[in-house]
């Protein structure tokens, strides 16, 4: 027993008989998790395709206020930042450490841009009076219809800022750990499960972008 | 850092770098398309440029193209019972026969 816990490299957990086992109950359980994230948002675009099915005059109307330039930019943002990601654990499988920490932090970097973007629309809807609940001016034939759209988008693209706020806080402590050498070629399985809840935060955003900014163009 | 092409999801640089060419060109494609009166073909139209999209970076940057047949599985899984979800829901909605209170 002693012989073989001698032999154990000192990242493997002491549930797993090996690397590979580790990293695989890894992925397996975090494709488990992201799962339940798809339904979570799930629920909240089915929420917003029953209203937009019922009032579809009154969403395309709301969905011209939103702010398509910085909608699509933000949309390319993250869209960058996953291939950036995913050229970081690249770097780090093949022995890389301070190219793949700058990588990681430059992701993250990416992700504070998407949320100073969103929160830069959310300062302009604000004054234009589109916040149902908060300051909420419209008073067209359809704005009662359209406060529906207003939550709906405020409801799903503040649970996905959230969503960006957790993976940047998680990207900073991977590129710090890739930093001091916490990681190798025969180790990246943080950093890989991090990457994978990234790009869900990225293909979230790809269906809520023409659900919410591309109507009624 | 352009290695030999590697099954287990090391792609060159330069060949994740032409995946995320294809999803900006997607991207684009998905905003020219709601510019142009279709109709409601304009949500179909950007709906599936956005699963062409989803479906790249499930492919090539999270590495199912690669993955075990179980890890697949495990991943269509969400998708799955979504669908499943969105079909009752909707067969619901489309099937039900109003019925006026009595009153």
């Amino acid at each position: 027993m002693n012989s073989i816990s001698h032999a154990r490299p000192a990242f493997l957990e002491q549930q797993f008989d090996d690397p590979l086992q580790q990293r695989e109950s890894s992925v397996f359980g975090m494709w488990a998790f992201l799962a339940t994230e798809i339904l979570f948002f799930g629920v909240l675009f089915l929420g917003y395709a029953i209203c937009r099915w019922r009032f579809p005059v009154a969403f395309a109307e709301a969905a011209k206020h939103t702010d398509l330039v910085l909608g699509s930019i933000e949309t390319a943002v993250l869209l960058v930042s996953s291939c950036v990601v995913t050229i970081a654990l690249r770097d780090l499988r093949l022995g890389g450490r301070r190219l793949a920490a700058a990588l990681l932090l430059a992701t993250a970097m990416l992700g504070l841009l998407f949320l100073a973007l969103h929160g830069k629309e959310y300062y302009d809807e604000f004054h234009e009076g589109l916040m149902p609940g908060v300051h909420y001016t419209l008073a067209q034939p359809h704005a009662v219809h359209m406060k529906l759209f207003f939550c709906l988008y405020y409801f799903i693209t503040l649970y996905h800022s959230l969503h960006v706020t957790v993976g940047v806080l998680l990207l900073l402590a991977m590129s710090w750990r890739t930093f001091r050498g916490g990681f190798s070629a025969d180790y990246t399985t943080p950093v890989e499960v991090t990457s994978m809840y990234w790009h869900l935060v990225d293909i979230v955003w790809i269906f809520v972008f023409p659900l919410m900014y591309l109507v009624g163009r | 850092m352009n290695g030999p092409r590697r099954k287990n999801g090391r792609l060159p640089v330069a060949d994740l770098l032409a995946v995320l060419g294809v999803l900006v060109l997607l991207l684009g494609a998905s905003i020219g398309s709601s510019l142009v009166p279709l109709g409601g073909w304009n949500t179909v139209v950007s709906l599936v440029a956005s699963v062409l999209m989803a479906l790249t970076i499930l492919g090539f940057f999270m590495h199912l193209r690669h993955g075990t047949v179980l890890l697949r599985m495990v991943a269509a899984i969400g998708f799955v019972w979504l669908a499943i979800l969105i079909v009752i829901t909707f067969g619901d909605y489309f099937t039900r026969i109003p019925v006026p209170p009595p009153w």
